[in-house]
């Protein structure tokens, strides 16, 4: 593998937004829509809840007064506690319904955005998901989704904040206009703590989150390169580093935590400063000859000004949550937008049973318009046959690979398998019978059985293990700690380069596709390893219609023809000899990457004219695809026996014991005369079978 | 989390772990707790000045004493502002510094421990222990504890200021129990009372959300984790035609998370400390309202009483969220302790052998080894009883099988592993007897995954020695063959390689890889020379690079290059843990089947397993 995929930072993503807020907040309505009967009834009970629940100072107002009046009872007294009672218990099972409606709501919202993207992402052309990191897109998923749902939340709570802030003031302004008016004072301070935070805050804000996301990202490198760091003994010295990283962290934090601490104090003694002058203008109006208010209405002022602060508070402080989940919004609109330009036609149908081999008939296909990267590609790869592709970097490999898996479309031509464009098959059809293993081994943060099952489910363990037998890949997985039910994860850290290739030529091999694209990877492994690859990939291979862009020698050699690219052009074609007496394009990449990877020295001379080529071809010494897996091989090595391997086919157990059974008692004697050359499971069915056991 | 049995490690309990910066500060905080009462004392007090003037304003009118009482709640709320900035500011630089020290901590404990630990733990889980996890314990100290211990101030204040309200003559009340009469104050009763039921319902409150919580963070690190892997993979998705499979799958996770949110949030409906304070408020209102009702207190005093039990109640709008928050906290301080408790089974030897002769014979003594599993009874190794013997100065060539051992046999060279069973010598003394730093200065690893880090080239390679000059680090470049595409980069050797060296080309990286192995200068050099394809002139020059780095060295390869097998000294098989031949080329050619294989399939093979007389099968 060329690179793992560590973890990265946590932090990241777009600030600025593209769409207008309408724009967003409608589309997150329009979610909402789809609960809109629980929506409109939470809305109902918060406005009731908020109404009710501004009363009961009211209440205990009217009590101060009525108690010192003298003329009152005590059962007035018991009928104001009741109404106090029955008000605050209303209020608390309309909240406490409410919330339960509503967190089921935006949970459901979260899980329906969440679903859309997903849906979408998983179905986005391919090109998009090469373009990002692959934690940047699933952040859209978890991250955005869920910054999505607290923004609901924020809004629906800013609402009930709204409300009960006018219902404050309304009661305020009916029981005394004044103090309604004496109130307002706290505007002139909450604006100003509105502003801080909005100007300084967020500057503040978004200087510690880069400031934590670069120690993030140093936390990831550094983990990454565990190893390198011990090897070295070089831990002191990038702890200095973490510490010099956390120490700015830490400065930036600070700042932060400041600012919120100190909003808490400031806006307390602004409602402070409120509760002094509402009492000053309460005892105003409340003494003199024609008092204007009652001792019960000054409380009713104070309490009042008091419920203002945190509402207001709340609703300064979830703007900021507002504009970020609108972000997210944007971010998850963009997604949502994108229509995938590969998808079913409506007139698609299956690709046919006895569909085999590829066609290109004169495709052209260019992924930036006007620079093609292939022209006018015209071949024909007859069933069962092995195709190996060669070319410089930028010759048009990779992308051919992809053309037949049908990631896009030509710009020009049609591509067929057997009789049938690829753009009148359905996708589902095209990738059961056509499986691509791409350069780098992917594997599953799974068991090793689900990522080997991934090529059929349904198939059981057993058919795994004795697939693995077969190919020679059940040995190392019984040492692994956990054997099959390994769990592997970052990729397969956990396994060395060989291991995870197996797996996958296991996978595919349970698939059992009819046309296989390979794309040989990117690591090399040592030279026996090797070897036992090239024997699994043998049978894996074996009378399929297979194209292998090569960077092995052994799977040049061993194919049964060669495509030479240059420059999205075919060029030559022919067999690895017959492509090297041409003396062309193909014997200088020969000499210039193949040659070197058998046994013969490698000579000063041979090097310099490969520097020559290399410069021509390329603009800096990029090798010719970052590296390669086992090639393929032929049946050469094998000589005869090896032919009749060859034709076992797909190395499902039964078909191989089908194939032995009907040889010839002649064949059946030849093989075992070779039994040690032979992969332990052939050779146990051809002993069983020649001491009779089965027949 | 896995664990062994054998090994030492740093146990401590997930609450010491959260409150450690707290006790390592214990001035700053009791400081910062003292003048959290006074500050809420600071804004507790208006209350009662507003009932005060209340009453003045029925005596009085507007006089000075009522004017003064505006001011007076004026100036303590300025006194309290400073008042409470300082305790924010005490919080902050104990908490953050907190924080950051442990993150610090964390990430030199993750630094120190062997592989073992490394191989077996996603350090996708690290990073987001190390940055989200020691992030929400900071938060459940600051603001929670900080804003639950304002919050207990103000009950406590509020307690005290009623039962001096109690002292008010006629209010106490009188209850007879035979021969004694103990005088209750009710409104002091009701703090006393309400608050411990208050707080009991308040903490089961948290409790309940604990294992909902959990379970969320847990499906949410599966969600992740899945579609991480789905969007990482999705070529081969895509391949095998799986888009409606991962979507289904999906689908169920999602679903199951909104579960879990929406049990969260509906947890958070009805919370019924609410109601207790509202009984108290009650209970507060009637026997006020009673007692003003039969003239024993003012109306003053009742707006006190009321006046503070209603701001009492505005602890329901922080209170329960910071309980959660600090209930949250304690679940991931023990994920953190869990990390930080594994037990480490490499151990340093208290004194180490002096000489040794890095240069001598390497030895495997019947090494055997296994990998730790989470259940503890894993009874397959990956090395078994392996012996070899690799004379000092002899290049060896090392292949195997997939899985075979070879890697683990370079670790256990570099004492990244210590062997299950058996010892590994190196000139005669057991590698258990050297610490790692010294093993690992003197023996040098030119990875397959070649490992560059975000620096320049000239710090990249000077990791190998850090205080190499500009000199060395050049002349171990030309030696690497990589001086001259070095110069070419836009900055030289001061040209920041991108992430993960991403900007370089395999061969390139493997040559800077070997410089910083030239720099270093180690006795013993591993090198998995396993990488990417390249072109002749490259290979040409990391040829002659490997050449010159395994000069005067005992160097271990595992190749691909044939050509090394051929030039080796000694070339070792590996299969399935254990040694299957050893030799030179030209005897393993003749005596080794499985060795011919690998030259089976290359063009002129033939000649060239025909020139060696065979004994076995080939044609």
């Amino acid at each position: 593998m060329g690179m793992r995929h560590g973890p990265r930072g946590m932090f990241g993503g777009k600030d600025k937004r593209s769409r207008p807020i309408r724009v967003l907040l409608g589309r997150m309505f329009g979610y909402l829509g789809r609960f809109k009967r629980i929506v409109t009834i939470g809305a109902i009970l918060s406005l009731v809840a908020t109404i009710v629940s501004v009363f009961d100072p009211l209440i205990l107002s009217i009590g101060i007064d009525l108690v010192a009046d003298g003329n009152s009872t005590f059962n007035t007294l018991l009928m104001l506690i009741g109404l106090y009672i029955l008000i605050k218990v209303t209020a608390w099972i309309l909240f406490g319904v409410n919330t339960w409606i509503l967190a089921g709501a935006q949970a459901g919202f979260v899980q329906n955005v969440q679903e859309d993207v997903y849906n979408h992402l998983v179905e986005a052309d391919l090109s998009y998901h090469k373009s990002e990191q692959s934690g940047n897109v699933t952040s859209r998923v978890t991250t955005d989704a869920v910054s999505l749902g607290t923004g609901v939340q924020v809004i629906i709570s800013f609402s009930s904040q709204i409300l009960m802030i006018i219902s404050s003031f309304l009661l305020l302004w009916f029981a005394a206009p004044a103090l309604a008016l004496t109130s307002l004072v706290v505007i002139p301070g909450v604006a100003f703590v509105a502003v801080l935070f909005g100007t300084v805050g967020q500057r503040i804000m978004l200087a510690s989150q880069r400031a934590a996301g670069k120690v993030s990202g140093q936390i990831a490198e550094n983990l990454s390169g565990i190893h390198i760091a011990k090897a070295f003994n070089r831990e002191k010295e990038l702890a200095e580093e973490m510490l010099e990283l956390n120490q700015q962290s830490y400065k930036h934090g600070f700042r932060f935590m400041i600012l919120m601490s100190a909003m808490q104090p400031l806006v307390r003694s602004i409602g402070q400063f409120a509760t002094a002058a509402v009492l000053f203008v309460a005892g105003a109006l409340a003494v003199g000859t024609l008092p204007v208010l009652t001792i019960g209405q000054v409380f009713l002022g104070v309490i009042l000004v008091g419920r203002f602060m945190w509402p207001l508070l709340m609703v300064v402080m979830s703007f900021a949550q507002v504009q970020a989940s609108m972000a997210a919004m944007d971010r998850v609109s963009d997604v949502l937008e994108s229509t995938p330009s590969i998808a079913d036609s409506e007139l698609a149908i299956s690709l046919a049973e006895e569909s085999d081999g590829i066609s290109f008939e004169d495709v052209t296909f260019s992924y930036v318009k006007d620079t093609p990267v292939l022209k006018n590609v015209d071949f024909s790869i007859a069933p069962g046959e092995m195709v190996a592709v060669v070319g410089h970097t930028g010759a048009g490999k990779t992308t051919l690979a992809a053309l037949v898996n049908r990631f896009y479309d030509p710009d020009s031509g049609r591509i067929l398998i057997g009789t049938q464009d690829l753009r009148e098959t359905t996708l589902d059809s095209l990738h059961n019978t056509v499986s691509l293993i791409p350069q780098e081994p992917y594997l599953f943060d799974d068991t090793i059985f689900e990522n080997i099952r991934y090529g059929r489910p349904g198939a059981s363990d057993e058919e795994i293990i004795e697939l693995c037998k077969i190919i020679g890949a059940n040995e190392f997985i019984e040492v692994l700690a956990e054997g099959y039910e390994t769990i592997i994860f970052e990729s397969g850290k956990n396994l060395s380069a060989g291991q995870r290739q197996m797996i996958t030529i296991a996978r595919t091999m349970l698939a059992d596709p009819k046309i296989l694209i390979l794309d040989e990877a990117t690591s090399r492994l040592d030279a026996y390893s090797e070897s036992l690859v090239q024997d699994a990939q043998e049978k894996l291979f074996a009378n399929r219609t297979t194209i292998v862009i090569a960077h092995r020698l052994t799977t040049i050699a061993n194919a049964s023809r060669v495509f030479v690219f240059d420059h999205g052009d075919l060029i030559e074609e022919g067999t690895h000899e017959e492509l090297l007496a041409l003396n062309g394009t193909f014997k200088s990449l020969y000499d210039t990457y193949y040659a070197h990877q058998g046994f013969e020295e490698l000579t000063e001379e041979a090097a310099e004219t490969a520097k020559e080529v290399v410069k021509d071809d390329t603009k800096d010494a990029v090798p010719a695809g970052p590296g390669m897996m086992g090639g393929h091989g032929g049946m050469g090595g094998m000589g005869g026996l090896g032919g009749m391997m060859g034709m076992g086919g797909p190395p499902d157990p039964e078909k191989m014991k089908e194939m032995i059974k009907n040889m010839s008692p002649e064949q059946r004697k030849q093989m075992l005369a070779h039994k040690d050359m032979l992969p332990p499971p052939i050779r146990e069915l051809l002993e069983k079978l020649e001491s009779g056991e089965e027949s | 989390m896995a664990s062994n049995d054998n090994g030492i490690s740093k146990t401590k309990s997930p609450s010491r772990y959260m409150l450690g910066g707290l006790i390592r500060h214990p001035l700053s905080i009791t400081l910062a707790t003292i003048l959290t009462v006074v500050s809420i004392l600071l804004v507790t007090i208006p209350t009662v000045i507003v009932g005060l003037a209340v009453d003045e304003l029925e005596v009085g009118g507007l006089s000075t004493q009522f004017v003064n009482y505006v001011w007076l709640i004026v100036g303590l709320g300025l006194l309290y502002m400073a008042m409470y900035f300082v305790v924010g500011y005490i919080w902050a630089v104990v908490t953050l510094s907190w924080e950051r020290d442990a993150r610090q901590d964390f990430f030199e404990d993750l630094q120190d421990y062997s592989m073992t630990f490394h191989d077996e733990v996603d350090s996708k889980r690290l990073l987001s222990v190390a940055m989200q996890d020691i992030s929400w314990v900071r938060f459940s100290l600051n603001p929670a504890l900080r804003n639950i211990l304002g919050g207990f101030a103000s009950i406590i204040i509020t307690g005290v200021l009623l039962s001096i309200i109690d002292q008010t003559p006629g209010l106490i009340v009188l209850f007879v129990i035979p021969f004694i009469n103990v005088p209750v104050g009710i409104f002091t009763s009701i703090i006393l009372v309400g608050t411990p039921i208050y707080l009991l319902y308040a903490y089961k409150y948290a409790n309940a959300v604990e294992p909902v919580r959990r379970q969320r963070s847990e499906v949410m690190e599966n969600l992740t984790s899945r579609t991480q892997g789905v969007f990482q993979g999705i070529e081969v998705v895509r391949a095998f035609g799986k888009e409606e499979h991962e979507q289904a799958k999906f689908g169920e996770v999602s679903k199951q998370y909104e579960k879990r949110v929406a049990r969260e949030g509906q947890l958070a409906a009805f919370y019924l400390p609410a109601l207790i304070l509202t009984a108290m408020t009650t209970i507060a209102f009637f026997y006020g309202g009673y007692s003003v009702w039969t003239g024993i207190i003012t109306k003053g005093t009742l707006i006190q009483i009321l006046g503070l039990l209603v701001a009492l109640e505005m602890l329901n709008f922080q209170l329960p969220h910071m309980l959660l928050m600090m209930r949250g906290g304690f679940v991931n301080a023990q994920r953190i302790v869990d990390i930080l408790s594994w037990k480490e089974p490499m151990i340093e030897p208290e004194e180490e052998v002096a000489e040794i002769n890095w240069l001598g014979d390497i030895e495997f003594n019947h090494i055997s080894f296994k990998y730790n599993t989470t259940n503890g009874n894993n009874d397959h190794y990956a090395l078994k009883d392996l012996n070899i013997k690799i004379p000092g100065g002899y290049r060896v060539a090392l292949i195997g099988g997939p899985g075979g051992g070879k890697s683990t046999v370079l670790k256990m060279l570099l004492r990244l592993y210590d062997p299950t069973e058996g010892e590994v010598r190196i000139g005669d003394v057991n590698l258990r007897d050297v610490r790692t730093s010294t093993v690992r200065d003197n023996v040098g690893l030119v990875e397959q995954d070649i490992f560059l880090f975000r620096m320049t080239v000239h710090d990249n390679i000077a990791f190998g020695r850090p205080d190499a000059t500009r000199e060395q680090v050049e002349e171990a470049a030309k030696r690497a063959q990589a001086h001259e595409f070095i110069v070419e980069l836009e900055d030289g050797y001061d040209a920041m390689i991108g992430e993960r060296g991403m900007t370089l080309s395999g061969g390139q990286r493997q040559r800077l890889a070997i410089a910083r192995a030239l720099i270093q200068d180690p006795k013993i050099l591993l090198l998995d020379d396993s990488v990417s394809a390249v072109d002749a002139q490259t290979e040409f020059l990391m040829r002659k690079a490997l050449d010159e780095v395994m000069v005067g060295r005992t160097s271990i390869t595992v190749t691909q290059r044939l050509r090394t097998l051929i030039e080796s000294d000694l070339v070792i098989m590996l299969d399935k843990g254990r040694l299957i031949d050893a030799g030179c080329h030209d005897d393993l050619l003749r005596e080794s089947e499985l060795y011919r294989r690998i030259f089976e399939r290359l063009p002129g093979a033939k000649a060239l397993l025909a020139g060696v007389a065979i004994k076995g099968g080939a044609q």
